[in-house]
């Protein structure tokens, strides 16, 4: 049997935008000298819209399970959110062909189910916290650097468990794991 | 100045049309201020001749109607207008202290008399007055008496006339142009009731806020017109100074707009031009940028209206350009050159302040509105 888990995963940009309600108020100056001079005054305002980034999403290949191989089978890969101001942020874990985790062999077309588990840092493997399809999980904040600065910030980790792979016909499944990054 | 014209009454024609508008008398009782008044101005097409003329009309008539030759004259009367010399107005030095108004009380005199002492048969006519500029064709003073001077160095002054012996206001007088009513002239110099016509003179200290210092003077005339005839004559000159010597340098920032640097959506940075005018009377200035959220180092921040957060901001100056500013800012003042002949650039702009926002900065702040004050203090350098 072998595995390859193929995740297409696009980077999302959400920009939201809304009416600002900044008053305004600019002074102008009266003729004086020297003591008081003449002061005038300017208001500057700037409206930050909400701004997420998902990038350095890389596919993940599971390799092969056969005869021995034992236990259950995760990988993962860790990626980088940007949300303007370090705000916080969620995630929605689905695959976009179903309406559950999983993929599909290529010949017989069995699906074989797994789980997904998000985390904020680099490591999702040691994540307790399972995404449900298509349910928003939140997360504290994203970095303020559209790049990172080359640390990946979030990762996921995709579990397999034994039992299931057991329960394969020996083919080669792929499936789409797709984030959704939004603003909260 | 006086101008007598003797006027043979043997002739019976009555008066040539008089030049005297002949507009309504600014009273309307037969004793003012214990002059005996003329006859009311006639009706258009009605020529009443005056009292006397009337008189001496009717005596010729019956004279010659007797076959009684008469020689002329047999009798003569004052057709007496007079506008007495005007002291000058020799206004105090200007330091900044606000309007300046002064008047000066003359007499005019308009009547069929040039007695100083009339008897009760005598009367008073009305009379009109214009005051026209010798310089110009406006009222203006003008720095040492350069009548070509640029408009910083021309001050404009308003004059007024009204008759102080009658419960009259000041009428604003236009250039070169007779005041809107006639007035009840007096008998010469005034001797019965007292001088009569005030020339009132006020000038804006918004005005002369923005001159440069020196000596201003204008050359004035007023000339009048009436007596009996409605047509007598006179005038007089009269000169305005004023002395700006001491006035303290002025500066003035106008033109302030708010600035909107929009919406960040992800990238680039925002630019964004404020233009503005400086008016400085003695062109050179220094201005100074401060805002409640600037910091130690003079760097400037707009601070966010609810997240909390602050974005930097650069800010530049340009001098006597629309920009883009070149010269940074921070709590150092940095030095201009204003407009020293226009208090408003004639409406346009001579000074730039250009707000840049990086594209990082914005990213590293919370979604929402920011918004900060600046201010901007000019001062003569």
């Amino acid at each position: 049997m072998k595995l390859r888990n193929k995740m297409v995963l696009p980077a999302v940009t959400l920009l939201a935008f809304a009416t600002s309600s900044i008053a305004f108020g600019a002074t102008q100056g009266s003729l004086d000298g020297l003591a008081n001079g003449s002061t005038g005054s300017s208001d500057i305002s700037i409206e930050v819209l909400d701004a997420v980034k998902i990038t350095d999403m890389d596919d993940v290949d599971f390799g092969t399970y056969g005869a021995d191989d034992t236990g259950a089978m995760n990988q993962g890969d860790a990626f980088c959110v940007y949300v303007n101001g370090g705000d916080a942020y969620s995630i929605v874990a689905s695959n976009p062909n179903g309406s559950a985790f999983t993929l599909i062999g290529d010949t017989f077309a069995d699906t074989l189910e797994y789980t997904v588990a998000l985390d904020e840092d680099a490591d999702a493997s040691d994540a307790t916290v399972v995404a449900t399809h298509g349910q928003a999980q939140d997360f504290v904040s994203g970095s303020v650097k559209v790049d990172c600065d080359s640390v990946n910030n979030t990762s996921f980790d995709i579990r397999i468990t034994e039992q299931e792979l057991r329960d394969m016909t020996t083919d080669t499944y792929a499936g789409t794991l797709q984030l959704l990054l939004k603003p909260i | 100045m006086e101008i007598q014209v003797y006027r043979n009454h043997m002739c019976s024609l009555p008066l040539s049309s008089p030049a005297l508008p002949r507009p309504a008398l600014e009273s309307s009782t037969a004793i003012v201020n214990g002059v005996t008044r003329a006859p009311s101005f006639q009706k258009p097409g009605l020529k009443v001749l005056p009292r006397r003329t009337r008189d001496l009309t009717m005596l010729s008539v019956f004279l010659i109607a007797s076959g009684l030759s008469l020689f002329a004259p047999s009798a003569l009367a004052f057709d007496h207008f007079d506008i007495e010399p005007l002291m000058s107005f020799i206004l105090s030095d200007w330091n900044d202290s606000g309007d300046v108004s002064d008047s000066t009380i003359s007499c005019i005199s308009s009547a069929d008399t040039n007695s100083k002492n009339p008897n009760r048969r005598d009367l008073a006519y009305p009379y009109t007055i214009k005051i026209s500029s010798l310089d110009g064709s406006d009222y203006s003073l003008y720095l040492n008496g350069n009548n070509s001077a640029a408009s910083n160095a021309v001050i404009a002054i308003s004059l007024s006339h009204k008759d102080v012996l009658v419960p009259t206001s000041d009428e604003t007088l236009s250039h070169d142009t007779y005041d809107s009513h006639t007035h009840l002239g007096q008998f010469r110099e005034c001797e019965t009731a007292g001088n009569n016509s005030q020339i009132g003179i006020n000038i804006s200290a918004s005005e002369l806020e923005t001159k440069v210092p020196g000596d201003y003077i204008g050359h004035f005339r007023i000339s009048g017109i009436g007596g009996e005839s409605g047509s007598a004559t006179d005038f007089e000159d009269f000169i305005v100074t004023i002395t700006l010597g001491m006035a303290a340098p002025m500066v003035r920032i106008t033109g302030m707009d708010d600035v909107s640097l929009g919406s960040f959506n992800g990238s680039g940075d925002l630019v964004a031009d404020e233009n503005f005018c400086v008016y400085a009377s003695e062109t050179t200035y220094r201005i100074s940028i401060n805002s409640n959220s600037q910091d130690a180092g003079g760097n400037f921040f707009i601070n966010g209206v609810t997240s909390g957060d602050s974005i930097p901001v650069s800010l530049y100056f340009a001098d006597n350009g629309l920009g883009p500013g070149i010269t940074a800012v921070l709590n150092t003042p940095v030095v201009g050159s204003g407009d020293s002949s226009y208090e408003f650039c004639q409406g346009g702009s001579n000074a730039t302040m250009t707000f840049i926002v990086q594209e990082q900065d914005m990213r590293e702040a919370s979604t929402g509105d920011y918004l900060e004050t600046f201010t901007f203090l000019v001062q003569p350098e």
